[in-house]
């Protein structure tokens, strides 16, 4: 029994700093790699010579069986020129399980753009293992020479947080906040 | 009878000093895997830290060469003189200066290495660029013309009137500290605010008859300052340095490609503040052919270490200021510099290239 207890001990002290620390690592993956993609579209613009979408889908989490909303993934997309179609350029990226974008526009200044529902001309995502057409999303629009559609007079940001949290009016401790320049499209991670 | 000892289970069963010693056993390897673990995170983090660092500075390289090389004068040849002309000069409505940005800035702010103002056809204006009300106007006039210019400050993300980062983060422990870095800025002023065909452009005189170097910087620099003019394009640049040369040996006047500009400074009117000076005539309403440009990027992780133990970052700054005077020891000065950084423990990157400017014809008779 006393072995037994200070395994427990043991066990509980290791999980209680590797919990936070794996939830800190998954914000910072998330982040890392939006900065990375969010930099990809400039770029991409850029080399494409086109304007590029880049689009936050807000739906449900299929994946955990919850109905519960959030801006889970995104993805980059165009504009057919002729038809008006968006014509996807990559797969759907998805946040790390459990974390998505701070619902607050004081912490996501981005949700200010206004969300829409998607239309007949977007196309369905998939969500599972099944697709679906029920998502709404904002999008930001990176123009060739670097700079993107936002207004130039505000701070344009998007926090990361775990999706218990989500809602929050005061910050939690693990967050991860990406601000994204409105005139040279370039992202600072905080 | 049956004796404690030969109980069948008692044999099979550990003891309490075997749970003990396996468990001090257990206890080293797992201190040992998370070293390890630890090592492999730093290592991790260090590189990710380098190639992300790197990656902001080759986007600002790239953005600053792109842009430049779409640098234009649109000169002509026109009367030296409206009233009285004797001959034909260059002329030119629009103005091209680089130079050590303490000078071409009258160090106004913490400012390192080379600055570079110039005018190209980027067509931002707008409410592209943020204006209000009949902005659309020039939303379709691709070509328009800008003001443009790249250089280095060392600011702050919290600055007051132009801040960089949201309000909450400054509540917060963990993004709370101030974050000075040297950081490559641009200033870009949008078509519907271009002054410098102002008839009133300087003390009630146009461009023209501007006197003083100052006087005919003034479009950029009362307007540098503004929030909506000049942003980041990347951090941790600690300096950027712009050489103007002309293609060879300049024929019948005996200067060398670096000649003209023997101290970085190369301003296309020269002429009305310099007169004196036997640059004046060969630099009168021209583009340099070539600029080679030199950027410094650090990286994160050793700025932060710098920042933190207490580094004089000011000094820093100083230093580079003090070389680069002379366009013939560039190479000394660089080798100097890289010294200084080495001695500070300061990762850093060189970036160089040679940026054409395509409207750079440079012509050797100052008038015909």
């Amino acid at each position: 029994m006393i072995v037994i207890t200070i395994m427990g001990m043991l066990v509980g002290v290791t999980l209680g700093g590797v919990l936070p620390m794996l939830h800190a690592y998954r914000l910072s993956s998330s982040a890392g790699q939006l900065q990375a993609d969010l930099a990809y579209g400039s770029q991409l613009s850029g080399k494409l010579n086109v304007p590029i979408e880049f689009r936050f889908y807000r739906h449900d989490d299929l994946n955990s069986g919850r109905n519960l909303k959030a801006f889970r993934s995104y993805q980059l997309v165009k504009r057919d020129g002729k038809t008006g179609d968006v014509i996807p350029l990559n797969r759907i990226t998805h946040f790390e399980i459990g974390i998505v974008i701070h619902e607050l526009e004081n912490f996501s200044g981005i949700l200010d753009i206004g969300e829409q529902d998607a239309g007949q001309q977007d196309p369905t995502i998939p969500l599972g293992n099944q697709t679906s057409d029920e998502y709404s999303y904002i999008e930001i629009q990176y123009r060739p020479d670097g700079s993107t559609t936002l207004p130039k007079d505000k701070i344009w940001c998007v926090t990361l947080v775990n999706e218990n949290r989500a809602d929050e009016d005061i910050l939690p401790e693990n967050f991860r906040t990406l601000v994204i320049n409105p005139v040279t499209g370039s992202v600072r991670k905080y | 009878m049956k004796t404690g000892r030969q109980h069948p289970g008692r044999h099979r069963a550990f003891t309490l000093i075997e749970m003990l010693v396996s468990m001090v056993i257990m206890s080293f390897i797992m201190i040992a895997l998370v070293t390890a673990l630890g090592q492999t995170q730093n290592l991790w983090n260090q590189t990710q830290d380098r190639a992300e660092k790197f990656r902001e500075a080759r986007i600002g390289f790239e953005t600053v060469s792109r842009r430049l090389s779409n640098a234009i004068l649109n000169p002509y040849w026109g009367y030296d003189d409206a009233e009285n002309p004797t001959e034909y000069a260059r002329q030119s409505e629009l103005h091209f200066v680089v130079g050590p940005s303490d000078v071409i800035l009258e160090a106004s702010r913490e400012n390192c290495g080379s600055a570079v103002f110039f005018q190209a056809p980027f067509g931002y204006g707008g409410e592209e660029a943020g204006a209000r009300g009949g902005g659309k106007d020039y939303e379709k006039l691709d070509d328009a013309l800008n003001c443009w210019g790249y250089y280095v400050e060392y600011n702050s993300d919290m600055e007051i009137g132009r801040p960089l980062r949201p309000d909450f983060l400054e509540s917060s422990p963990a993004t709370s500290g101030e974050r000075m870095r040297f950081r490559l800025m641009e200033y870009r002023l949008p078509t519907e605010r271009l002054a410098l065909f102002d008839d009133d452009f300087a003390a009630g005189a146009p461009l023209s008859e501007a006197l003083s170097s100052s006087d005919i910087n003034h479009w950029f620099s009362d307007s540098i300052t503004r929030v909506e003019n000049s942003s980041p394009v990347a951090e941790n640049i600690l300096t950027m340095i712009l050489t103007p040369r002309a293609p060879g040996k300049v024929a019948s006047q005996s200067i060398e490609e670096t000649d003209i500009a023997p101290d970085y400074h190369f301003d296309s009117r020269r002429y009305q503040w310099d007169d004196g000076n036997s640059l004046s005539e060969i630099t009168r309403h021209q583009i340099p052919p070539v600029i080679d440009m030199t950027l410094i990027a650090l990286t994160e992780a050793s700025w932060n270490r710098f920042d933190e133990s207490g580094g004089d970052a000011l000094g820093l700054l100083e230093f580079v200021n003090s070389l680069f005077t002379e366009s013939k020891r560039f190479d000394e000065d660089l080798k100097i510099l890289e010294e200084k950084l080495a001695s500070l423990k300061l990762d850093h990157r060189i970036f160089s290239t040679t940026i054409a400017l395509r409207s750079g014809k440079w012509i050797t008779s100052p008038q015909k």
